[in-house]
C-alpha cells in the first residue's frame, strides 16, 4: 500500500512544478508587455542595464542579470519575478537564426 | 595565459566547455558540455539538454532577428567555464560572469552555442591548418 502513496506524492511534486512554471511563464509575459510599454522612459538613464520587474512594475535596475536575478530571489520567496534587459536591439542568432526561421 | 585548443571538425569549431547554474555565485558544480562557437551569434544560446539538467527556469524573453521575421524566444541565465586545455582532470574552470542566453527546444550535435558575448572577452585564434586557440582569463 506505500507504493501509490509514494507515486502520489511524485506525481503531485512533478504537477506543482508545472503550475509554478505556468505561473512564472504569464509573469514574465505581463511584465514584458509592460516594459515594452515604458522602455522609451528607461532607456534614457539606464540603457544596457537590466530591470527587476514584478506585477507589472519596474523594481530596480541593475548593471548585470546575474545581479538582477539574484535580487528577485532575495525579494521573492516565491520566485515569481522576471528581468529584461534595457535595449531595443534585437538578437541576432547566427547560425540559429536559419533553424528559427 | 590559460587556453583551450582544438582542430576544426568538420567546418565547424566544436570546444568543450563547462556550464554552472547562476542561482549561488560561490557554487561551482558544473557539469562538462560541447558548444559550437559562433561568431555570428550576438548572444549565446543553451539548448535543452542543459535546461533540464541544471533544473533552469526562464526570468526573460527577447525579439531576436531569424532569417525572415522577429521572434520571442526564452532566456535563460547560466554561467560559462572554460577548463584550460593543459589543465590536470581535477582543476576547476575558469567561470565567467553571468549569461543569458537563448534557447532552442530540439537536440542538436551540441548543446550550447557561444556567441561574441563570451567570446569577445577571450583572444581566439584560428590558423590556416585548422588549429584553433582561445585563450581566456
Amino acid at each position: 500500500m506505500l507504493i501509490p502513496f509514494f507515486v502520489l506524492g511524485v506525481n503531485l511534486e512533478l504537477r506543482m512544478e508545472d503550475v509554478m512554471l505556468d505561473i512564472l511563464k504569464t509573469e514574465v509575459d505581463h511584465n514584458y508587455d509592460f516594459f515594452q510599454r515604458n522602455i522609451t522612459n528607461y532607456l534614457c538613464e539606464h540603457a544596457g542595464q537590466y530591470v527587476l520587474l514584478k506585477n507589472k512594475a519596474a523594481i530596480n535596475f541593475y548593471d548585470g542579470p546575474g545581479e538582477a536575478y539574484r535580487a528577485g530571489l532575495d525579494l521573492y520567496s516565491d520566485e515569481i519575478f522576471s528581468i529584461q534587459e534595457v535595449t531595443v536591439q534585437p538578437v541576432d542568432l547566427g547560425f540559429m537564426s536559419l533553424a528559427f526561421a | 595565459m590559460p587556453s583551450l585548443k582544438g582542430a576544426v571538425s568538420g567546418r565547424q569549431i566544436i570546444l568543450p566547455i563547462a556550464v554552472l547554474g547562476s542561482r549561488n555565485p560561490i557554487d561551482l558544480t558544473f557539469i562538462h558540455c560541447n558548444a559550437l562557437l559562433d561568431t555570428g551569434a550576438t548572444s549565446s544560446g543553451i539548448g535543452p539538454k542543459i535546461i533540464s539538467e541544471l533544473s533552469l527556469r526562464s526570468y526573460q524573453k527577447k525579439p531576436l532577428s531569424v532569417a525572415t521575421e522577429m521572434r520571442m524566444v526564452e532566456y535563460y541565465l547560466f554561467r560559462i567555464g572554460f577548463i584550460d586545455s593543459d589543465a590536470t582532470s581535477n582543476m576547476l574552470p575558469y567561470v565567467f560572469a553571468e549569461t543569458d542566453g537563448f534557447s532552442w527546444k530540439e537536440e542538436k550535435s551540441f548543446d550550447l552555442i557561444l556567441g561574441m558575448d563570451v567570446l569577445s572577452q577571450c583572444d581566439f585564434t584560428l590558423k590556416r591548418t585548422g588549429n584553433w586557440e582561445l585563450k581566456f582569463g
